[in-house]
């Protein structure tokens, strides 16, 4: 169980990963600010001082989850265990915050959702098993 | 030490349920979106539903620091410390992210970190004496 939640909250760390890359550095790209629902070149220059601190935000929840996968596999097994479990809810958290913007942004929402909640839920039977 | 960083970490997670509480629930107030550095009513409904999105991380970050200080408080040292050590951690991270944003930013990136950054430090120097 451990391991398979394991290898989900990396796979949601590599999702959040992405979102920085495409908040914070490629922010201008047509392909790019349509997935975030803006409609033209000019609203997305608006957005981007933000789009580009929110990014980072995505990176340090996917750091705090990796870096919480390895003190879990490694020394420090409890340390491990509340970063991997604290990234985790943040990022469910996050999509449900999302889902709560608007109806656009479900699909969005269930790509950023599902794999650390399915992780979460995984880690704890196997914390508690 | 690690007493005085508890209290400097708890500031700070005030102050980013405020950041919260300006972006998330009152961004469309002139007052409010004027801090961000946006210059009109317009600009403040186009970026609306990112500032939403964005008050909740400074939320969670907020929580993530008052949760590592209860189970710090209640003796779960290591998991308590790496909770305040990596909200904190964000929190001065987002700070410097503010500054390399652009010019006009350095004023609020200087009151986002300056309380996680001595938080931060004082933890650390209670930790380095052996305070545990």
């Amino acid at each position: 169980m451990a391991i398979v939640g394991s290898t989900l909250i990396a796979a949601a760390a590599v999702v959040h990963l992405v979102f920085f890359a495409m908040e914070s550095m490629l922010w201008s790209t047509p392909g790019v600010w349509r997935r975030f629902g803006l409609g033209s070149q000019r609203d997305a220059d608006v957005v981007r001082p933000m789009a580009y601190n929110q990014g980072f935000y995505n990176l340090f929840l996917a750091g705090g989850a990796v870096v919480g996968l390895a003190l879990y596999w490694t020394t420090l097994h409890e340390v491990g265990f509340a970063l991997v479990f604290f990234c985790g809810v943040c990022m469910v958290l996050a999509s449900l915050v999302l889902v709560t913007t608007g109806r656009r942004f479900w699909g969005a929402a269930l790509l950023q959702g599902a794999l650390p909640l399915v992780g979460l839920i995984l880690f704890v039977i196997a914390e508690n098993g | 030490m690690i007493v005085l960083a508890t209290v400097v970490v708890t500031l700070a997670a005030a102050l980013h349920i405020a950041i919260f509480f300006m972006e998330s629930v009152a961004w469309t107030r002139p007052s409010v979106w004027k801090r961000f550095g946006l210059r009109s009513q317009e600009a403040a409904e186009t970026t609306r539903p990112l500032a939403y999105n964005q008050g909740f991380y400074n939320l969670f970050l907020a929580v993530g620091a008052i949760v590592g200080l209860i189970l710090y408080g209640v003796g779960q040292h290591p998991a308590g410390i790496a909770l305040i050590i990596f909200s904190a951690a964000s929190m001065l991270a987002a700070a410097i992210v503010l500054v390399t944003t652009g010019r006009g930013y350095l004023r609020p990136a200087i009151i986002q970190g300056i309380l996680p950054l001595i938080g931060l430090m004082l933890l650390l120097i209670g930790l380095v004496n052996g305070e545990s």
